[in-house]
């Protein structure tokens, strides 16, 4: 018998020695298994109590079986594959294996299966122990989930850093080129001349455009802060996409339980809606499909504000779920970035997205995405909700001294203008 | 018809203003930093000044808090062709009293309107 005893006064004599073994073995919190090897599919004649505590099984429904009832949709078949191979074999095999409870709920173990053969060496039994890892497992995921979020994140501020880096330029160096033409336009006698700056001006204004889209991605203007009911916002952007779908396609949005107060910018609120609700309506398309929203209080508490880059508290989630084809993994890791588009030329410019993640981080709140390939895609917006929420709609705006007025935004979009 | 001081290290995007408000009927004097900027200053004693914000050598921010040293109530307004990423400059321009911001590249009438706007008001 494997293990070390101490041999000497005292020592206990051979039957005592297997009575305080047998008792080690229903003591420990480790689950034990014993396996017929020479009955057919190697059934479990004996299972310890933590063996029964941890899988939530009673003994009359364990003893008897192969232990592979306790595998699930969760079990990788390679590691199945293995384990087979070792017990057909005759071997000892070590591997981490996803289970489940009886209540059906995932349970990791740490499975270490060991032959036991007698005195003319044939395989008789094996004996198995079963260490739950579950927590550990969970906690290793939890740190992979985060780590791809912030490899992510940073990607995502590294492109921010570009591409202000390249707006700021590009506003100084359309400056010229469109005032100047401006001018030249007025001086100019109708004609072809005059048609030509015309389209000059026309092209300048539209690159303005894209830089402020860009520009909305890599810092968010300021703008202003103040509560603002992010239902009514919602409703907004429902009343303003409605009329353009198709007959085939549901647009659902259910009354809201609460104002929603929000601190900040109502344009861009409102933007960050529009784009999600774009992007729903162009993945169902013609239809027949169903675009349904989603507004609902979220107390996060540490575990679920860490999980979403957030602080604790009170915040408002909004989901946009829509039927559309779906997205695979490899496109929802690039969705977010500026440009990244997956419709033609002339239909997406692939901003949508990385202004709305912009807009939300600059509302202290964080976006994220399910999808998969047929089975629709979920965008969840979480927002922080204003502080008591005493200031309605007309509270305080942001900084003690007037900011003064704000010009020359273009393209008929929000205006900071707060004299 | 005014006189306005412009800042800005971009010397097309200077020729560019000059030109407009030139145009709207004004005398404009030009620098393309916060010390050729001030000496002009000191020399022409502008009605109005226009500065830019991302300046490599001072920032509008510094330039601006220069100015109103030595005028508190000069009508100043500040231009930005949005910033790069870090702490936000236009953040700190609060209790510098700026009488408008303008964004770059803005129409014409956009910058004649805010120029206009601000010299109708009296100086503060
Ligand atoms: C002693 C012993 C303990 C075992 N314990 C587990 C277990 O806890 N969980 C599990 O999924 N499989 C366990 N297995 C493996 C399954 O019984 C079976 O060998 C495995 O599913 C591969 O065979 P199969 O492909 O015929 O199912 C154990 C096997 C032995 C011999
Ligand atoms: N609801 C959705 N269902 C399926 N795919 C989506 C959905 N939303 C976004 N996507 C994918 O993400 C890509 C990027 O979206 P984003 O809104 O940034 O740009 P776009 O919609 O392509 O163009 P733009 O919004 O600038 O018009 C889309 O091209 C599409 O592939
Ligand atoms: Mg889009």
């Amino acid at each position: 018998m494997g293990g070390n005893w101490h041999e000497g006064a005292g020592a206990p004599d051979p039957a005592d020695r297997d009575r305080l073994l047998a008792r080690a073995v229903s003591a420990t919190t480790s689950g034990i298994l014993i396996t017929a090897a020479d009955l057919p599919d190697n059934p479990i004649i004996y299972a310890n109590d933590s063996f029964c505590r941890i899988t939530g099984y009673a003994p009359g429904e364990i003893l008897g079986r192969n232990c592979r009832f306790l595998q699930g949709p969760g079990t990788d078949p390679g590691t199945v594959a293995r384990i087979r191979a070792a017990v057909t074999e005759g071997r000892g095999v070590r591997e981490r294996i996803v289970n489940h409870r009886k209540d059906g709920s995932r349970l990791c173990f740490d499975l270490v299966i060991s032959p036991v053969h007698d005195a003319v060496g044939r395989l008789r039994f094996f004996v198995g122990v079963q260490n739950d890892v579950t927590r550990q497992v969970e906690a290793e995921e939890a740190l992979r989930a985060g780590e791809a979020r912030l490899r992510r994140a940073e990607r995502l501020e590294a492109l921010g850093r570009l591409t202000s880096g390249v707006a700021h330029e590009f506003n100084n160096a359309l400056t010229p080129i469109l005032s100047l033409t401006e001018l030249a336009v007025r001086d100019v006698p109708p004609g072809e001349l005059r048609e030509d700056l015309e389209v000059v001006l026309r092209a300048a204004r539209a690159a303005r455009g894209v830089v402020q889209r860009l520009l909305a991605f890599s810092r968010p203007e300021p703008g202003e802060m103040r509560a603002v009911p992010f239902a009514e916002v919602v409703a907004d952007a429902t009343r303003l996409l409605r009329p353009g779908l198709p007959e085939g396609v549901r647009l659902s949005c259910p009354e809201p339980a609460g104002e929603f107060p929000v601190l900040g910018d109502r344009g861009q609120l409102l933007q960050l809606v529009i784009n999600l609700l774009g992007n729903a309506r162009d993945a169902v398309g013609p239809g027949p499909g169903a675009i349904t929203l989603d507004l609902a209080p979220a107390e996060l508490d540490g575990l679920g504000a860490e999980a979403l880059g957030l602080r604790p508290g009170r915040h408002v989630r909004l989901d946009v779920a829509d039927t559309g084809p779906g997205m695979d993994a490899a496109t929802q890791e690039h969705i977010f970035e500026p440009f990244f588009t997956t419709k033609g030329p002339g239909e997406g410019t692939g901003l949508g997205l990385s202004v709305a993640h912009g807009l939300v981080t600059g509302h202290k709140g964080a976006i994220a995405v399910r999808s998969a390939p047929g089975k629709g895609t979920v965008f969840t917006v979480h927002l922080p909700l204003a502080a008591g929420a005493t200031d309605g709609p007309e509270g305080q705006s942001r900084g003690e001294e007037p900011r003064g007025k704000e010009t020359g935004t273009a393209d008929g979009a929000h205006s900071g203008d707060r004299r | 018809m005014a006189r306005i001081l412009v800042i800005d290290d971009d010397e097309l995007v200077g020729r560019t203003i000059a030109r407009v408000l030139t145009r709207g009927g004004h005398e404009v004097v030009t620098a393309t930093g916060g010390a050729q900027g001030c000496a002009l200053f000191d020399a022409q004693r502008p009605d109005l000044v226009l500065s830019d914000l991302v300046m490599p050598e001072q920032s509008g921010v510094e330039v601006v808090r220069e100015l109103r040293r030595r005028d508190p109530d000069m009508r100043i307004a500040v231009l930005t062709g949005g910033e790069s990423f870090g702490v936000p400059l236009i953040d700190s321009l609060g209790p510098l009293k700026v009488g408008a911001i303008l964004r770059k590249p803005f129409e014409i009438a956009d910058l004649l309107g805010t120029v206009d706007a601000l010299l109708a008001a009296p100086a503060r």
